[in-house]
C-alpha cells in the first residue's frame, strides 16, 4: 500500500455546516464519531465519513504516502503517532476492502 | 449514522417542461448556482433539448462535476440537438409518454425508432415511464419491450404536481384503489422473466408489487428526502423542496444553493416530515415506509391522515414475514 488513491467513480463531497458542527462539538468534548462529515455515492448508495475518516479520505488523492497523510493528521489530533499511522492503516485498508480507493 | 441535514442537495431535477423563457442568462446563472453548490446528479426533465442553450447549460453543470441526466421524448428536433451536444451525459432518459395511444396502448414501433435513433447517435437511452392512473396497465408492456430491445433501464419516478406547478393536475395521480387494480393485472399477466432491466421505482407500493418479498432491500431508505438530499428547481429558478411538493424555498437566479437550504423555509420543510403523519399510526411497517411520499400526500391526502397516496392504510401484520 503506497500511495491510495480515491476510485474516480465515487462522487463525494465534504459537508461543510457539518463539519463545523462537529468540530464545535470536540471542542465542547462531546463525542462526535458517529457525525458524517463526508458524503459520498457508490453505486447509488449514500455513505458518510466521520470527520477523521473525511480528513484521511481528502488525503487520498494518489499523491501522499500513508506516512504523508498520518503526518498530517499529527498537525490536527493530539493523539500518539503510532496510534494515529495503525487508525489510518486501517481505514484505508477497509476502503481498499470496498473499492472505494485504489491502491497505487 | 443517520442522514443529517445536508449542505445542499445531492439530487436535483430541473424542469423545462414549458415555454422556455425568454432569460437564457438566468438559466445559465440557475445552473451556475447548481454547479457550486456540489450536486452530485441534475435531471433535466420535461424537453430540455428544445433550450437553445442546453450545450451552454450543460458544459456547466458538468464543468462543476454535476453528472447530469436527460429526459427527451426522442423527437427529431431533440436528436437533432443531442447530435449537436458534446458534453458526457451520465444517462439519458426516454419518456415513455409520447409512446402511449390511448386506444392501442404502447406504440411499440415508434418507441423501438425512438430508441434505435438514439443508439445511432452513441447513447443508449433508460426508458421512464411517470406512474399515471392511466398508464400503469401498460407497465407490463414497457417492460416486456425493454427485454426484447436491450433497454437496460427501466425508471419509475414519482409523480409531479403539474407542469412547473402552474396547474394541480392531480387527477391522474395513481392512488391505492387504481394501485390495486394494477396488482390483479400484474399477477394475471404474463410477466417477462428473463432478462429484466434494472428497475428504478420510486414508490414504495408500486415498488412491492413489482419487485416482491424485498421489503428489508430498502433497508437503506431513510424516509422522504425532499428538502435534504432531494431538491427541484422550477423554470424559472425556484427551488423547491422535490417536484411532488410545490413550496418555493428560494431562487437560484439571486441566491446560491447554499444560502437556499439554510433558510428558515427549508428548515420548517424537514421538521414537517420528521413528524409521521396520523394516517400512518400503528403501521406495522413505518419503519420501512417512513411516511411514503410526503410532498404529495400533505397536499392531496389530508382526508386520509396524510398517508402516501399509493397506500391503503395502516398495515396490522407484516406481509412479508
Amino acid at each position: 500500500m503506497n500511495k491510495p488513491q480515491r476510485n474516480p467513480e465515487i462522487v463525494w463531497r465534504v459537508e461543510k455546516r457539518r463539519q463545523a458542527e462537529v468540530l464545535k462539538a470536540l471542542e465542547a468534548g462531546e463525542d462526535a464519531d458517529n457525525r458524517g462529515t463526508v458524503i459520498l455515492i457508490q453505486s447509488g448508495m449514500m455513505h458518510q465519513l466521520n470527520l477523521v475518516g473525511g480528513m484521511i479520505w481528502e488525503r487520498c488523492d494518489g499523491q501522499r504516502t500513508l506516512v504523508e497523510i498520518a503526518d498530517e493528521m499529527a498537525t490536527e489530533f493530539a493523539v500518539e503517532r503510532s496510534e494515529l499511522e495503525a487508525d489510518v492503516h486501517e481505514f484505508v485498508t477497509d476502503l481498499i476492502k470496498r473499492g472505494w480507493l485504489i491502491n497505487d | 449514522m443517520a442522514l443529517y441535514l445536508l449542505d445542499t442537495p445531492v439530487r436535483l431535477t430541473w424542469d423545462f417542461s414549458t415555454d422556455p423563457p425568454s432569460h437564457a442568462g438566468n438559466q445559465l446563472e440557475v445552473a451556475r448556482h447548481i454547479a457550486d453548490g456540489g450536486v452530485f446528479f441534475v435531471t433535466l426533465q420535461g424537453q430540455p433539448l428544445l433550450q437553445s442553450n442546453i450545450g451552454e447549460l450543460l458544459r456547466c453543470l458538468t464543468a462543476g462535476g454535476c453528472q447530469v441526466l436527460i429526459a427527451c421524448s426522442g423527437t427529431a428536433v431533440e436528436l437533432s440537438n443531442l447530435a449537436q451536444v458534446s458534453t458526457p451525459i451520465h444517462q439519458l432518459l426516454l419518456d415513455a409518454a409520447r409512446f402511449i395511444d390511448v386506444r392501442n396502448g404502447v406504440d411499440t414501433t415508434l418507441l423501438q425508432q425512438a430508441v434505435q435513433a438514439l443508439r445511432a447517435i452513441g447513447y443508449d437511452p433508460a426508458l421512464m415511464l411517470t406512474p399515471q392512473r392511466r398508464n400503469l396497465h401498460l407497465i407490463p408492456e414497457f417492460l416486456r419491450f425493454c427485454r426484447d430491445n436491450k433497454v437496460g433501464r427501466f425508471k419509475l419516478p414519482n409523480a409531479n404536481i403539474g407542469d412547473s406547478f402552474r396547474e394541480y393536475s392531480t387527477a391522474d395521480l395513481p392512488r391505492h384503489q387504481d394501485l390495486e387494480l394494477f396488482r390483479k393485472l400484474w399477477a394475471e399477466s404474463p410477466q417477462p422473466t428473463s432478462e429484466l432491466p434494472a428497475l428504478d421505482i420510486h414508490d414504495l407500493f408500486l415498488w412491492e408489487i413489482l419487485v416482491p418479498g424485498q421489503l428489508q432491500a430498502r433497508s437503506e431508505y431513510g424516509g422522504c428526502q425532499a428538502g435534504n438530499s432531494l431538491g427541484h428547481v422550477d423554470l424559472y429558478g425556484m427551488v423547491h423542496p422535490c417536484a411532488a411538493w410545490p413550496e418555493p424555498l428560494g431562487n437560484l437566479v439571486a441566491e446560491s444553493l447554499f444560502e437556499v437550504w439554510s433558510s428558515p423555509a427549508r428548515f420548517t420543510v424537514r421538521e414537517q416530515i420528521s413528524v409521521m403523519p396520523v394516517g400512518c399510526r400503528d403501521c406495522c411497517d413505518i419503519a420501512s415506509c417512513l411516511g411514503g411520499c410526503r410532498g404529495l400526500s400533505r397536499r392531496l391526502n389530508q382526508a386520509e391522515g396524510e398517508r402516501d397516496l399509493m397506500c391503503p392504510g395502516p398495515r396490522r401484520q407484516n406481509p412479508v414475514s
